[in-house]
């Protein structure tokens, strides 16, 4: 499901600036180019910009500073350094997915309401989708419970099904096993990772625990300091590891 | 597109919040219904006893009586043309007090009550379950019906009683009580009897007969007036006897007639004195008048005649001319005796000779009471000047006819004089408001009236204050209500804001997203209105089962009509929209990002 390099998120020249506890940081992004389907990952300790790279990805943060940024690459291709809000909400509810380090689940939906969200929004409202992502991901028997009555592996299921139920072109994820436990983590990973290849989704999952990436993503993205800058860069682990 | 589709989820969305959410929603139900409840069911308790008291105040038409508050005489004409007014629903002449006290007598007992004159339309009888009494019969007051053990339908004997002299007289007829009055009528004994039997009533205490119901008494006889004397001296008037003439008998202006003025002023040629004199009035004078001129001219040897200027009239209704009296008299040649019964005699007339008329011709006079006898020609004899003559006595009568109302009987061929006007009266306004300027109207003529207008007013007052007291505690619960339900969704906002950041964060639009609290305050206000009109329904019921025996059939002491409630709605809906305007004004601040951040 691979497909030719870049065609599914293309961002260049980004420089953002932001404050920390009295410190000023800048955020570089040479540049980041995904494909389709790809699973990549972006690794940092805490506080070195990986949210607010998500935030910026995510479109809910305006970057100080950005050369290109762009999704569907040469094919379909969509520039979002410039959109109204109004063009920012249709391209988070068609062309993003989130899963987030609780889930996001909205308590007051069931679990197939929550998953069905996205559907409803792009006019798709298909049941047979919905019980379809929960069957793969195990939670088929869970679809009529509300969020509070899940666990925590569960929520996050079904934060990932309510994410690619729509199949969006990119998924972003920000820390979406740190509230489980390890071996809960690595199943919800691996069936992040193989939905991902299977819709064409690229995803994007910021984390910090790095064994959890180990030989099981397509592409690493790490911080590096270059003068009081985090500079982010496409990395191997092992290079990760000696920084 | 995107932003129609969020919007079109948000009803659905912000339901199943309420419902998930659902003891805080019973909560905020509450909340609202506790302020709009009570608001409900004080207005309508101030409506539903405001318009009770509306309703019977527009229903009793004692509340729309005008009474006038002296006695004077009012004319059947002034009376008419007061009737005519189109803010007058019903006008009904009565009679004087002194003389409206009658007996009546039934099997077991009698009672001296108050009568009170009514006619066909009277408010107050058809408003208190009467029919306005007919020839021979009358409708009692509750208290009257009471003590005197009578009801519809029952015989009882009117009696009236007179001082003629030392001895007291009575009159007596059966009544049928044709109703009895619902007693909110009135508390006192009152009979209600047609104006006819009233005016009889009234004849009769002034001594009158009344034959149609076998009362002996006396007839009311028209008695001629004239508006001067004609004198005839021997010797030039002096100016002591001008001032003994003019002063103390009624006659002020004196004029000397010379021969040839004779048949121009009298109509007739005084052959008999040299010096003639007439002396008028500006009132008219009865014979007593004459009595006393010749008892000032004691000795003289003077002639005194009544004089009366010319009265017009019409004789078969084609032939319009003046006449004049003639009297007999030494000089004068008149053709009838002097001091004629009235009867034949009077009805005489001398025509110019232009004028031919048969005997029995019918004369009228177009005076107050259009006055209208037969009159007889008399045969081979003519006027001397362009005016007829007749008797002195028949002159006198037109001329009073000018002035009164008379009525000639040509059975008994009497002039009788009909009653002169109405001590009162009793007046009712087409409506309320119309009280008021009736009220003005006659006491700009000079007639103080009592009205309920000051209980009109009071009413009025009442409803204003009671409005505004409403207002002001509506106001309080306004303003708490708006409060509560602000600070309710605001916070509800508050407590949403993540839930509301992962719904920007996934797609929602921000006019989607602004749309949640105003559904919300719909929705909640929707439902403590339902909750708010149960209460209000329930205790209203019971207000009105409570003092359901002070209530007539449809009156109410608390009542909301369909535009109270329309507007109640209206009003919590716009309270419930306008603050949650501003929890949805805070939702404009909420940022997708917090959704990731909170996370």
């Amino acid at each position: 499901m691979i497909s030719k390099k870049g065609d599914a998120l293309h961002l260049g020249q980004l420089m953002h600036t932001r404050i920390q506890a009295g410190v000023r940081f800048q955020l570089i992004v040479p540049q980041m180019d995904l494909d389709s389907g790809q699973f990549a990952a972006v690794v940092g300790p805490s506080g070195c910009g990986k949210s607010t790279l998500l935030d910026i990805l995510g479109l809910v943060l305006k970057p100080e500073k950005i050369g290109s940024f762009s999704i569907g690459g040469k094919k379909d291709p969509m520039d979002l350094t410039c959109l109204s809000q109004a063009n920012q909400a249709t391209v988070r509810s068609r062309d993003l997915g989130y899963v987030l380090q609780t889930g996001g689940l909205l308590p007051f939906l069931s679990v197939r309401q929550n998953i069905a969200l996205p559907l409803r929004l792009n006019r798709q409202n298909d049941p047979i989708q919905v019980e379809t992502m929960a069957r793969i991901l195990g939670i088929e028997g869970q679809l009529d419970k509300r969020p509070s009555f899940l666990s925590g592996g569960q929520r996050q299921r079904v934060a990932i099904a309510r994410a690619l139920v729509h199949k969006p072109r990119i998924v972003l994820a920000d820390e979406p096993t740190a509230a489980v436990d390890e071996l809960t983590a690595v199943e919800i990973r691996d069936q992040f990772r193989e939905l991902s290849h299977k819709f064409g989704t690229t995803t994007i999952m910021v984390t910090h625990d790095r064994s959890l990436l180990r030989d099981q993503v397509d592409r690493v993205f790490g911080f590096k300091v270059v003068r009081k800058s985090q500079e982010l860069t496409t990395s191997t682990l092992e290079e990760l590891d000696r920084l | 597109m995107n932003r129609q589709r969020s919007a079109g989820l948000v009803p659905g969305l912000a339901l199943a919040d309420l419902k998930h959410e659902w003891i805080l929603s019973i909560c905020l139900f509450l909340a609202v219904a506790a302020v709009v409840g009570p608001l409900l069911l004080l207005f309508g308790l101030k409506n539903g006893t405001m318009e009770t008291l509306r309703s019977r105040l527009l229903q009793d038409p004692r509340n729309r009586e005008i009474r006038p508050m002296v006695s004077r005489s009012f004319t059947p004409q002034w009376l008419n043309a007061l009737k005519d007014d189109p803010k007058v629903l019903f006008l009904v002449p009565t009679t004087r007090s002194i003389s409206a006290s009658v007996e009546l007598k039934s099997n077991t007992d009698k009672l001296i009550l108050e009568a009170r004159p009514s006619a066909v339309g009277d408010p107050l009888l058809i408003e208190n379950k009467a029919a306005p009494p007919g020839d021979g019969q009358c409708v009692l007051s509750a208290e009257a019906a009471r003590k005197l053990g009578a009801g519809a339908g029952d015989e009882i004997e009117l009696s009236v009683k007179r001082l003629k002299g030392s001895r007291f007289e009575l009159g007596r007829t059966p009544l049928t009580v044709s109703g009895v009055l619902d007693p909110r009528a009135t508390t006192r004994d009152v009979v209600y009897f047609s104006l006819g039997l009233l005016e009889n009533i009234e004849g009769f205490k002034d001594g009158q007969a009344v034959p149609a119901l076998g009362w002996k008494g006396a007839v009311p006889l028209a008695q001629p007036v004239f508006d001067g004397v004609v004198l005839g001296l021997d010797m030039p008037m002096d100016p002591v006897l001008k001032v003994r003439l003019t002063s103390g008998t009624g006659l002020s202006r004196l004029e000397e007639l010379k021969k040839d003025q004779h048949l121009h002023r009298l109509g007739y040629q005084v052959n008999h004195k040299k010096y003639l004199y007439l002396i008028t009035t500006t009132r008219a004078l009865g014979r007593e008048m004459l009595t006393t001129v010749n008892h000032r001219l004691r000795g003289k040897n003077a002639l005194v005649l009544p004089w009366v200027a010319p009265v017009e009239i019409e004789l078969d209704q084609d032939k319009k001319l003046f006449v004049l009296a003639l009297p007999q008299a030494e000089g004068v040649n008149a053709p009838w005796d002097k001091d004629l019964a009235m009867g034949p005699a009077w009805r005489q007339i001398i025509l110019p000779r232009d004028i031919l008329l048969k005997p029995g011709s019918q004369l009228t006079c177009p005076g107050k009471s259009s006055l209208s006898l037969r009159v007889t020609p008399l045969d081979g004899m003519f006027s001397n000047s362009q005016y007829a003559q007749v008797p002195p006595e028949l002159a006198g009568i037109l001329n009073l006819s000018r002035r009164r109302e008379i009525h000639w009987l040509p059975e008994k061929d009497r002039f009788i004089l009909k009653r002169r006007g109405y001590a009162a009266f009793r007046l009712y306004a087409k409506t309320l408001d119309q009280v008021e300027p009736l009220k003005l109207e006659l006491e700009a003529q000079g007639i103080p009236v009592h009205t309920e207008a000051d209980r009109i007013r009071d009413l009025k007052e009442l409803d204003t204050h009671l409005g505004l007291i409403f207002w002001l505690i509506a106001l309080g619960g306004v303003l708490g209500g708006a409060g509560s339900l602000t600070a309710s969704l605001y916070a509800s906002v508050e407590r949403k804001r993540r839930d509301l950041g992962v719904m920007a964060l996934i797609g929602f639009g921000r006019g989607g997203l602004l749309c949640f609290p105003l559904f919300q305050a719909l929705f909640l206000c929707l439902g403590g209105l339902g909750l708010a009109f149960v209460f209000y329904g329930g205790m209203a019921g019971l207000i009105n089962q409570l003092f359901s025996s002070q209530l007539a059939a449809g009156e109410r002491f608390c009542r909301l009509n369909l535009v109270h409630l329309v507007s109640a709605v209206s009003g919590v809906m716009l309270l419930g929209q306008t603050a949650a305007a501003l929890a949805a004004w805070r939702v404009i601040t909420i940022d997708p990002a917090e959704a990731l951040r909170d996370e």
